[in-house]
């Protein structure tokens, strides 16, 4: 088993294979390395010039604003000529708009837009939409839907059953933005829970940007989707719609322990008292979650006598509600507008409290 | 005599949003862009009104309101915070601020209320 | 005789090459499935504007709990900048597990806390609690302090976890530096996912040299000390490559006590941290996700790649030594809790990959390289080298040591890179070169040592392992 002084093609197989890899395992850190380096050595440069370029475009669209003597034309064009030669800096400058677009409203939101058209940043967004990477469609159509864009609708409707469910995403978001009526008529098509996620999105959306009419949730309270009734739930109280109270009510009976939860916190933000007596009927055979839930509801709308009409079978639950009725009683004992001869005599002493 | 006006916020972008429509509404605008920073300034400067966010560097904008209300009781202070929130909202008014602007803002609604505060002071 | 010995030396040849073959299609495959990860969460977070969407909306509510034990140098700073946290609802829980020094005091004193009497439901038996304190001001109402007798930290934690009132807890070590996007970043797949998600983690930065200010890292640098640096290229990996992975097939068996954020609901039905293994926090998940694999539940746990949370590592090498001994025993000691799990087909994933997984190449690698170690003295002892062979192997290992350290380099680069100027890179560059020679075999040996004491019995964390350093462990790939 010398090979020494033996010629490499002497060697036995398994030492030639190993001398091999050795060669390619350095060769490839060799080309890894240099990559890494000049990747760095690039990406330090275009940070430098995107820093520069982002001061010059915060006072340009600063004046663009708020200086009525900014000679609004000549500056946009001397801006575009001097300062955003390629797609790299016409995104710098659409990453600034947006931020200005998300901190401010009223008038200047208009504005921004106008400025976002002159600044010839439409037709590289439509370019970005009709791009074949997922990401750059999702991306140019949130930009589209924050800035309230409108775009023909031959371009939007082939996204919406795009397969990537990011760009289906945002091009639903994009629809509700701009819509003029009947915003979430997309969801008596959904075939997937909503996340909180997406439930965030639409409620941002309908508060922010649709100008329209807020539907009327009611429609929605006998989805498929649990998680769609939920979110509905919600918005009642999210929108102030009073009148849906009465619907709301039949749901405190709901058979998902998630959809009474929700109808319980919605109906207590509305401060509908009438809710107290019958969660408190209902209280010992409730869920753990529901209990905590009524516990809550009796702190932010009830008083001391709805607790004390718990009565005596708050011993029998277990220790979590116990500890949290104690906790509510004294709260209610130690705020200012107590008043202790209002209460039936038996329920003088606390309960629970020692 | 100019007013004096402290911005402590920490996006640049509103930073200098602020600043430009706020100089020209004639006031003299002095920027912190973190809690620490705003905290030293209120320790040796005069201001005639605070605007101020809720979440910054170092320490927070409630930490701020606290040590002004407990320091310099009678200066105003106006919050502008992206929370909309109501517990957010309604803390920060028991803890005594004067006003309470969410972010978007619109900066011609700022200028007014901040012209409206001042004038009550 | 003679042809025996030959015999031994052939079939000992094998093992160690089958075994080498087995760990090198290992990284491989690691860094394939890391490298997809990578991109797929780059690409669905470019929208960086949603984190000012989440800043305004009702997001559920984060207890963060921190143990705190003797930490009266940094306790305040560190509260300080956790109060500062981007989050529209939160509560800090600091939990004093019986500390010697003043801890507690100072905390007091600079919040201006009283005693609160409210009552707290003992969901997981705990050590006795002295006492918890809230602040008289209104900017900290945020702030609870609870005062318990000495406990460990898988105790504390579970004292936290009786007294948070939120559905969402993030255990952090005290002396942790976060990001101030960092509950941001770590809630949102709890709320993008359709499957119920019970725990998410991130990356462990390491702190050591940069410039840090009142809790926030001011400027990232480089550590000056080559032990530290060499953390960097190990945490590279082990976050980087094998987490990434790990969460590309969900996988997880880890999620760093450091920083991790998990479901209460889930946390208390599993039982709490186990305070009798020095591997609490990997202990907690494992059984968390057995549970849910019992269960039949639909769920997962999630991984953020973008860096949030910095910490020290041991700049020494007697606690580096401390620390690697711990972390050893820490997963033999899951590994034996769980041990029903390791190749059962019903527990998939976590039974047939991550378990083995963590029984051959975390708690066994350091053991067969000792081995083979040792085999190769043996050889020297017989005369039986031929150092060209020995040469060749070694330059194929040594190759595919710093290829691999390399590509995670490289990872860093595409995804997040903290380490801006170019002559950080020559250093780090440098510092790969020299790691496997140096550093790796004084881990491996502190591996060894594990489980040496393992066997005898040892269960201490070690009196200073508690300083605060070390209280996370990286899947560390070698």
């Amino acid at each position: 088993m010398n090979f020494h002084s033996s010629p490499f093609e002497a060697w036995p197989f398994i030492l030639k294979l190993n001398f091999v890899l050795s060669l390619c395992f350095f060769c490839l850190s060799l080309i890894l390395i240099s990559a890494l380096y000049y990747q760095r050595l690039n990406k330090n440069l275009k940070l430098k010039r995107r820093k520069a370029l982002e001061n010059i475009l915060l006072d340009f669209i600063n004046s663009y604003l708020f200086d009525e003597d900014f000679d609004k034309n000549e500056e946009v064009f001397k801006l575009k000529k001097e300062h955003l030669p390629t797609n790299f800096h016409l995104k710098i400058a659409l990453k600034q708009l947006l931020i200005f677009n998300e901190n401010l409203k009223g008038e200047s939101t208009a504005m921004i837009k106008n400025l976002f058209i002159s600044l010839g940043l439409y037709d590289y967004i439509v370019s970005e939409l009709k791009s074949n990477a997922w990401q750059r469609k999702a991306r140019a159509l949130f930009v589209l839907s924050q800035l309230s864009i409108e775009i023909p609708e031959g371009l939007i409707d082939p996204l919406i059953n795009d397969k990537k469910i990011e760009v289906r995403q945002q091009a639903i978001l994009y629809i509700l933005n701009l819509s003029e009526a009947n915003p979430l008529g997309f969801l008596n098509k959904i075939k997937s829970p909503l996340t909180l996620w997406q439930q965030i999105y639409i409620e941002n959306s309908l508060k922010n940007a649709y100008k329209g009419e807020i539907p009327d949730f009611s429609q929605w309270l006998n989805h498929d989707m649990c998680s769609v009734v939920a979110f509905s739930i919600r918005m009642m109280s999210e929108f102030n719609q009073f009148q849906n109270i009465p619907v709301l009510m039949a749901f405190i009976d709901h058979k998902e322990e998630a959809i009474r939860k929700e109808a319980i916190r919605s109906l207590g933000k509305m401060e509908h008292n009438e809710l107290l007596p019958i969660l408190i009927s209902k209280f010992h055979n409730e869920t753990q979650l529901i209990k905590q839930e009524t516990l809550k509801t009796i702190k932010h709308i009830g008083t001391y006598k709805h607790l004390a009409d718990l009565g005596l079978g708050i011993y029998q639950e277990n220790n979590s509600v116990k500890v949290t009725y104690y906790n509510l009683e004294r709260y209610f004992r130690s705020k200012p507008s107590f008043n202790i001869d209002s209460i039936d005599l038996i329920l003088k002493s606390p309960l629970l409290t020692p | 005599m100019k007013k004096r006006i402290l911005i402590v916020e920490d996006n640049p972008m509103v930073v200098k949003s602020l600043e430009f429509k706020l100089i020209k509404d004639g006031y003299t605008v002095i920027i912190s862009s973190d809690g620490r920073d705003a905290l030293e300034k209120l320790k040796t400067e005069n201001f005639d009104l605070i605007l101020t966010d809720l979440m910054l560097p170092f320490v927070s904008g409630s930490q701020i309101i606290e040590y002004i209300k407990q320091n310099i009781p009678g200066m105003p202070i106006i919050v502008l915070s992206t929370s909309n929130q109501e517990d957010i909202i309604t803390d920060a008014f028991t803890m005594g601020v004067e006003d309470f602007i969410t972010k978007p803002f619109s900066p011609n609604e700022l200028s007014l209320r901040v012209r409206r505060t001042l004038a009550q002071y | 005789m003679n042809i025996n010995f030959h015999q031994i030396i052939e079939i000992a040849s094998w093992v160690f090459l089958a075994y080498g073959l087995i760990i090198c299609s290992g990284y491989i495959f690691s860094a394939i499935f890391s490298l997809i990860e990578l991109r797929d969460y780059k690409k669905k977070n470019n929208f960086q504007d949603e984190i000012a969407l989440l800043k305004s909306s009702n997001l559920p509510s984060i207890s963060i709990l921190a143990p705190a034990y003797n930490e009266e140098a940094n306790a305040v700073e560190n509260v300080r900048s956790l109060l500062t946290l981007d989050y529209p609802s939160f509560e800090i829980i600091i939990i004093n597990d019986g500390s010697k020094d003043g801890t507690l005091q100072k905390l007091l004193d600079t919040f201006d806390m009283v005693l609160d009497d409210s009552l707290y439901h003992n969901a997981i038996h705990t050590e006795k609690i002295r006492g918890v304190y809230i602040s008289k001001q209104k900017a900290y109402k945020n702030l609870k302090i609870v005062d318990k007798e000495n406990g460990g930290k898988a105790d504390a934690l579970n004292a936290g976890i009786n007294i948070s009132n939120n559905p969402k807890i993030c255990c952090i070590d005290v002396d942790c530096v976060l990001e101030r996007d960092a509950l941001l970043k770590l809630i949102k797949p709890f709320l993008d996912n359709d499957k119920k998600v019970i725990a998410s983690g991130g990356i462990i930065r390491i702190a050591n040299s940069c410039i840090i200010e009142d809790g926030r890292i001011i400027e990232v640098r480089l550590p000056n000390t080559f032990l530290a640096r060499a953390q960097i290229i190990e945490y590279f990996r082990a976050f980087l490559m094998g987490r990434m992975a790990w969460s590309k097939v969900d996988g997880l068996l880890l999620i760093s006590g450091a920083f991790g954020m998990f479901d209460k609901e889930t946390v208390i039905e599993a039982g709490g941290y186990n305070p009798n293994t020095v591997g609490e926090d990997m202990e907690l998940l494992v059984r968390m996700r057995r549970m849910m694999q019992e269960k039949k539940v639909d769920y997962t746990v999630a991984f953020v790649p973008d860096p949030l949370c910095w910490t020290e590592v041991p700049q020494q090498w007697k606690i580096l030594y401390r620390q690697r001994n711990r972390w050893t025993r820490g997963t033999i000691e899951t590994l034996l809790l769980h041990k029903k799990m390791i190749f059962n087909p019903k527990y998939k994933v976590l039974g047939l990959l991550s378990a083995p997984y963590w029984l051959f190449f975390e708690w066994l690698a350091p053991i067969i390289e000792f081995l083979g170690i040792l085999f190769f003295i043996v050889l020297v002892f017989f005369g039986q080298i031929n150092w060209l062979v020995f040469l060749i192997f070694f330059g194929v290992v040594y190759s595919f040591a710093i290829l691999f350290s390399f590509t995670a380099l490289y990872f860093e680069e595409i995804s997040f890179q903290q380490y801006k100027k170019s002559k950080h890179i020559l250093i780090l560059i440098g510092t790969a070169l020299l790691e496997p020679l140096i550093y790796h075999p004084f881990v491996m040996f502190a591996g060894i040592k594990g489980n040496i004491d393992f066997l005898l019995g040892k269960k201490s964390w070690g009196e200073m392992s508690r300083t605060g350093l070390t209280n996370h462990q990286p899947v560390e790939d070698k």
